[in-house]
């Protein structure tokens, strides 16, 4: 496997283990917390495919090819879609787990 | 013209700020909590940087836009703010859909036998 997704998997992992313990750990309904996950990497990795291309056309940052699986949206590599899924699966994830336990109060 | 990419990052982080300050969903919901995901948040996408830096992946390119302030080898000013801008988006985006979408409740508060609530200020009922 190409060095550049090999390396991005491992974060994806990360980030998708935080956002499974999470939503294991749930005590009421997932559906909510599920659904705005996807709905937010869905949005992020859209913008990433455009904004991608419109940095790397401006040279803000260059890739080794040879690091690359070779498949590209636009400008942007596939592989950098890894980003917005991970911080779709984190951030929502690190938001709830430092947030108050839920109280299930049994009415 | 030099830096307009630090000035597309911090002109879109504005937004955001605005966004989260009208509808009081992220740190101006809870500034701590919030500050400490957004921290954890860089630390994370800063490492997955500096392994692909470091294993030569990626590196910095030649463009005006940036400032030319490295803050380590191929790592520049504008990254640390740029994965911020991207935390903050990704949380944004998440508390957003939460309030809109069927079924709300994520992040914290279930309530059993009343339903559940949007992660937002408690979700007020009529009595039974």
């Amino acid at each position: 496997m190409r060095g550049y997704l090999a390396s991005g998997l491992v974060f994806l992992a990360v980030a998708a283990t935080a956002a499974v313990v999470v939503v294991v750990r749930m005590r009421g309904p997932r559906r909510g917390y599920v659904l705005a996950t996807a709905l937010t990497a869905l949005v992020l990795v859209v913008l990433t495919a455009v904004f991608d291309s419109v940095m790397i056309a401006a040279d803000l940052f260059r890739y080794d090819a040879a690091a690359l699986v070779g498949l590209t949206i636009g400008r942007t590599p596939v592989e950098d879609l890894l980003w917005p899924l991970a911080a779709a699966l984190l951030m929502p994830a690190l938001w709830t787990l430092l947030g108050p336990p839920e109280v299930d109060r049994g009415d | 013209m030099t830096g307009w990419y630090l000035g597309a990052l911090l002109l879109s982080l504005a937004g955001l700020v605005v966004l989260d300050a009208r509808l009081r969903l992220f740190l101006w919901r809870d500034a701590v909590r919030g500050a400490a995901v957004l921290a954890i948040g860089d630390v994370f996408f800063l490492a997955w940087d500096a392994v692909t830096i470091a294993r030569g992946y990626v590196s910095r390119g030649g463009a005006d836009a940036l400032l030319g302030v490295e803050v380590a080898p191929h790592l520049p000013l504008e990254e640390i703010v740029f994965v911020t801008f991207f935390g903050y988006l990704a949380m944004v985006v998440f508390l957003l859909a939460g309030r809109l979408l069927p079924g709300g409740r994520v992040g914290g508060r279930h309530q059993r036998g009343r339903g559940v609530s949007t992660d937002a200020e408690p979700v007020v009922r009529s009595p039974r």
